[in-house]
């Protein structure tokens, strides 16, 4: 907001000449500053009076002018966004505060834990996915077929990702999941992360440093995903459909307090 | 695994922690910490982004990726200044690259706007006033006006009118001197007087 009288005595400006900003153009006068500094409440209680004092006619019409900027801009002031998206934006920090700290990553004990239950637990379903797979159904028996909705997201570095093509003629799903840092444990080992279909979510945005998690299925996105590593995919041009501004999907579940981030790709196997 | 649930401590009325009181907190791993610095801090930090970016997804992105860098990069902050300024700095400094990424049209002259925009051609026309305007076209009016700044003097004016920084402030924020701050401050408010003079004109 455009406040006046914010300053203390001991804030004010001490009115010593200008210290001239050669990309902003020419100097300001004497008076300019002082009549500036008076508007922005920067001037302690004494310069503030003697400025008064000294107001003319022509300071008043300029002052008047002054003010009615600072009224249009409140008039116009930004609306604050809703407390779900507040909501959402603190999760979101405090997702990012823990994957940019990677001292507290690595000394989480539960968190390898949790990695060793799931690659046992994989292993385990590996096994029993043999066993059993001749009873499955036929559109199962698919050799590229790797199991269900996964249940387990691996969350990756930007840099173990190579993006290099996408296409939303093929829908398919990089997935981004913020949990708050309080579920950590569950990102990485219990609990799975929703998986929407295309219909759900809205496109809000989309770069290459949203690139956590990447999940590969056949359309509708969901269902059917497999997780896949840098080592079983190639992306290779991002395409922005013809919009200036195409964006990723954004789903955020009401109440789930855990937004999903989901762009159509086109993905290659390496070879 | 057993689950620990933290439970927010009670507050008692006028004893609001102290920014420096909440960053040790937090450094020490305690969730409320960060929750009640967003809480202070994140109204004046979305509405610099959001003036700087024009649109809301834009700036929860800037607000966010400016709280995660300034709490993970706090051995920058060293204390010289504010949490407050600190976090203004890279919240504001995010917000201008997200613009740039996001091709946020950046110095578009006066001139340009005058016979090339048709939105700013529209905001001078004389008899159209404030009243006529909802706040939603207002804000847009505002936000175009705000883009035929020179970088430098939006980042100055947005933070001073909108984040309610002082100049000292300012200045410390932009690493640049009060006066600097001063100039940038007139010439931006002198532009943006120049632009939207229909608006500012006193109706009948």
């Amino acid at each position: 907001m455009l406040a006046k009288g914010r300053a203390t005595a001991s804030d004010k400006v001490i009115m010593t000449p200008l210290d001239h900003d050669r990309n902003d153009g020419d100097e300001l006068s004497p008076r300019d500053r002082e009549l500036m500094a008076y508007l922005d409440g920067e001037l302690g209680p004494e310069d503030r009076a003697r400025v008064e004092a000294s107001l003319s006619a022509d300071s008043a019409v300029n002052i008047d002018a002054d003010q009615r900027l600072r009224d249009l801009f409140d008039e116009g002031a930004v609306e604050t966004p809703s407390a779900h998206r507040w909501k959402t934006a603190l999760n979101r920090i405090e997702l990012g505060v823990a994957a940019a700290n990677p001292a507290s990553r690595a000394s989480n004990i539960w968190t390898l834990a949790a990695w060793f239950g799931a690659a046992a637990a994989l292993l385990a379903g590996v096994w029993l996915a043999g066993t059993h797979w001749r009873d499955r159904p036929p559109h199962q028996q698919n050799p590229d077929y790797l199991g269900p909705v996964v249940e387990v997201f691996e969350v990756v570095s930007e840099d173990e990702v190579v993006i290099d093509d996408m296409d939303p003629q093929d829908v398919r799903a990089i997935v981004r999941g913020f949990v708050p840092a309080s579920a950590l444990d569950e990102l990485f080992g219990r609990q799975p992360l929703e998986v929407v279909s295309a219909e759900e979510v809205a496109v809000i945005t989309m770069d290459g440093n949203d690139t956590e998690v990447l999940v590969v299925g056949e359309p509708p996105v969901a269902g059917n995903l497999v997780m896949v590593r840098r080592g079983d995919v190639r992306v290779d041009t991002i395409l922005w459909q013809g919009r200036e501004e195409m964006r990723a999907y954004l789903h955020e579940p009401e109440g789930s307090g855990m937004p999903m981030l989901m762009v159509p790709i086109k993905t290659a196997r390496r070879d | 695994m057993t689950a620990v649930i933290t439970v927010p401590r009670p507050i008692a009325a006028g004893c609001e922690p102290d920014d420096d009181s909440l960053l040790t907190r937090f450094a020490a791993g305690e969730r409320t910490a960060l929750e009640m610095l967003f809480q202070r801090y994140r109204l004046p930090a979305y509405r610099v982004a959001y003036r700087l970016l024009g649109n809301e997804a834009d700036a929860l992105d800037a607000v966010q990726e400016g709280f995660v860098k300034a709490l993970t990069h706090l051995a920058g902050f060293q204390k010289r200044s504010s949490f407050k300024t600190w976090l203004l700095r890279v919240v504001s400094n995010a917000a201008l690259d997200l613009g740039r990424q996001r091709g946020r049209r950046e110095c578009l002259s006066l001139e340009a706007a005058e016979f090339h925009d048709p939105d700013l051609t529209l905001l001078l026309v004389p008899d159209e006033t404030t009243a006529r305007l909802d706040r939603a076209e207002l804000r847009r009016v505002l936000d175009q006006a705000l883009l035929t700044l020179s970088e430098a003097q939006r980042q100055t004016f947005v933070l001073h009118a909108e984040a309610g920084l002082s100049y000292r402030e300012v200045a410390e924020v932009m690493n640049i001197s009060i006066g600097t701050v001063m100039s940038r401050l007139f010439y931006a408010r002198q532009k943006l007087r120049t632009i939207l003079a229909p608006r500012l004109t006193p109706s009948c």
